[in-house]
């Protein structure tokens, strides 16, 4: 079972375009790009504008103002998206679905999941559904060392950054609490 | 890249073994938090937009004010003058900080605040009876606690008493992390941190080594370069520690370390081009703004939400070097285009650009200083009251004084704004002794709430006068 939900782990984290260690290429570079609006926001504010007062000593309020605006701009237009599959008993967390079939095999559609909420709609190419209509849920049993009634299933994400104004286009595609991964940019704060 | 190899290699004894909370990370954690709906679990509560109301109010007010000198401003500062007028009694209310100091723990905040009324009689003693000056740059800088030497370099002493302490506390740690550099038998295991150990080990080493020699170009004697890696060391390493454990946001060293430097081997060790060189390297030790490990460390917290984060560290490079090198050409533009002497009172005068060359270097160089022997008396002084207070914290359980607090109770943050921590000690103690745990989680978003209310205020009010030419806007000042 481990092994199969790490090969399709690893499989989802490959299409979705992620790196090994979960931060997607997109994410990266719109984080870079983020470094660079800070450099100069708070350059410019701190030696024309308003002085020293939006980074104070520890108080990153440029960072947080920046992250409040990333916070609120995404919330209200939360699509779901692709997360990595997680290995889970046959019924997922906050989802109806039929738990796998002892014969089924690797990439099998086990299942029909009622979508109540947009948010949780299962979304994979090629068989997601529009909201609030059932959606074919792809769940994976069995497959190499996996036993019956055990499913991987690709989890819908809470929420996730969405056009970002002024970047364009989404700005993060990370789901649920791991989008706090961006704060690493927090790092560069020291620069500016 | 150095220090944040430090704060690598320290991870695993901060988070795992000595289990800091790390409660600066509290407001993007809450902030990123998602629930049912699609607004997150904090942005809903009526608690946050309380607090936020709070600063933002009073905040757009006084940037209104700015515009139309109708409107009154509401001041959020008050000083008296205590022990004859020689010192000042500010009481100034800082919204984020009262937020922050929330999240400390009762005993540590209680220490901030008490020892700095401590540290202000001490103060006000000395400067009444003639002994020192207030705010004065004399053998220290006045960026170093207000230039009172008594306190500055009782200051390193907490320090390097703490820095002991955390070294010896993590000396098991440390030992398996060097075994693993080595490829010696370890049961560590570093599969989970950002860097592998040996790849951590070998660029502290590298990248010391690299500044060492850099720095030796530039002017400073070998022997010179090594004491002022190690009061680097310390102060970085403890500040980390304060940050890290106690979340206490607003933190710097009581003394520039280059200033103990010159302080322990005198101003004539150095040459008229080393004072010149120690001056410039004033961006790097004064650690007002920019010390790097505090950030690294929370930045490592952060990744651990992530999961696997093999290799996040190049990311965090990439970051660093993006901002540094906009922030430098913004900088060096901004000076050129528009006159260094015009831009803003603050980064002219006071903090940044004029700082270096008028604290470090021409008054060492128009007044040369001899060994500061009077500094090593106060700095074991303050290091013996450090391993005092650490003794009994450990001895006596009742005991609430806690040793974390020694450094920052001296500097100027806390001699200014201690009673935004005070009050917060305030209600804090009276939530958990009235409502217990329960009510202080109810009022969580309240406090994270005044936080962000002020960040966004002042961002908000930065991007408006951005477009309407408006300067010096300290709305929340």
């Amino acid at each position: 079972m481990a092994q199969a939900a790490r090969m399709v782990t690893s499989d989802v984290r490959k299409t979705a375009g992620s790196t090994e260690d979960g931060l997607s290429c997109r994410a990266f570079l719109i984080g870079l790009g983020l470094c660079a609006l800070l450099g100069v926001w708070l350059t410019y504010n701190r030696m024309v504008v308003q002085g020293p007062f939006m980074g104070w000593y520890f108080l990153d309020r440029g960072v947080l103002f920046l992250f409040f605006c990333l916070a609120v701009t995404d919330q209200p237009l939360a699509r779901p998206a692709e997360t990595p599959l997680r290995p889970g008993p046959g019924r997922a967390a906050g989802h109806l679905c039929h738990a796998a079939a002892p014969d089924a095999r690797m990439g099998d559609v086990q299942g029909i999941a009622r979508v109540h909420d947009r948010r949780h709609l299962l979304r994979l190419p090629g068989d997601a559904a529009p909201g609030g209509r059932p959606a074919l849920f792809p769940a994976v049993a069995g497959g190499p060392g996996g036993r019956a009634g055990q499913v991987a299933v690709r989890r819908p994400a809470e929420g996730r950054f969405r056009p970002l104004v002024g970047l364009g286009g989404p700005a993060m595609e990370l789901g649920g609490r791991s989008w706090s991964r961006c704060l690493w940019y927090w790092a560069v704060w020291p620069s500016s | 890249m150095v220090l944040g190899c430090v704060a690598v290699i320290l991870r695993k004894q901060w988070e795992e073994h000595e289990r800091f909370a790390f409660p600066i990370m509290q407001v993007p954690l809450a902030m990123g938090e998602r629930g049912e709906g699609r607004i997150g679990p904090l942005f809903r509560g009526r608690m946050m937009w309380s607090g936020f109301a709070v600063p933002f109010g009073i905040g757009s007010i006084n940037a209104l004010h700015s515009y139309f000198h109708t409107l009154p401003r509401m001041s959020l500062r008050a000083v008296i003058w205590i022990f004859r007028r020689a010192i000042p009694l500010s009481i100034r209310l800082n919204f984020a900080l009262l937020g922050y100091a929330y999240f400390v723990n009762l005993d540590v905040s209680l220490s901030i605040w008490l020892l700095n009324v401590i540290a202000k009689c001490i103060n006000g003693a000395f400067v009444m009876l003639g002994a020192e000056r207030y705010g004065v740059s004399g053998m220290v800088g006045r960026h170093s606690s207000q230039g009172s030497e008594l306190l500055a370099f009782m200051g390193m002493g907490y320090m390097l008493a703490l820095a002991g302490y955390s070294l010896w506390i993590a000396r098991g740690h440390l030992k398996a992390v060097w075994a693993k550099a080595l490829r010696r038998e370890s049961s560590l295991d570093d599969s989970e941190e950002v860097l592998p150990y040996r790849t951590a080990v070998a660029c502290v080493f590298v990248g010391t080594l690299y500044l060492g020699c850099w720095l030796y170009q530039a002017g400073l004697p070998p022997h010179v370069i090594a004491l002022l890696f190690a009061a680097c060391f310390v102060v970085f390493l403890v500040l980390a520690r304060i940050v890290s454990e106690t979340g206490y946001a607003a933190t710097y060293s009581p003394l520039n370390p280059s200033e103990f430097v010159v302080c322990a081997v005198g101003s004539s060790a150095f040459g008229p081009t080393g004072l010149v060189t120690n001056g410039l390297n004033y961006v790097w030790t004064m650690t007002r703004l920019n010390t790097m490990m505090p950030r690294a460390s929370a930045a490592l917290r952060l990744a651990r939400e992530m999961g696997k984060t093999r290799g996040l560290i190049w990311a965090m490079g990439a970051a660093l070097a993006v901002g540094l090198v906009v922030a430098s050409h913004t900088t060096l533009d901004l000076g050129y285009a528009h006159g260094g002497r015009n831009l803003d009172y603050w980064f002219r005068d006071v903090n940044d650009a004029a700082l270096p060359f008028d604290e470090y270097v021409g008054r060492r160089l128009l007044d040369p200083s001899p060994v500061f022997h009077r500094g090593f008396v106060y700095t074991g002084l303050g290091l013996g009251i450090a391993v005092l207070l650490m003794v009994l914290r450990m001895r006596l359980p009742w005991w609430p004084l806690h040793p974390v607090a020694l450094p920052v109770s001296t500097i100027w943050i806390t001699e200014h704004y201690y009673f935004s921590v005070f009050l917060a000690w305030g209600i804090k103690a009276l939530v958990m002794k009235f409502g217990g745990a329960s009510l202080y989680r109810k009022t969580r978003p309240f406090f994270i709430g005044m936080i962000v209310g002020e960040a966004v205020c002042l961002g908000m009010w930065s991007v408006i006068d951005y477009f309407t030419g408006k300067v010096g806007n300290m709305s929340l000042l």
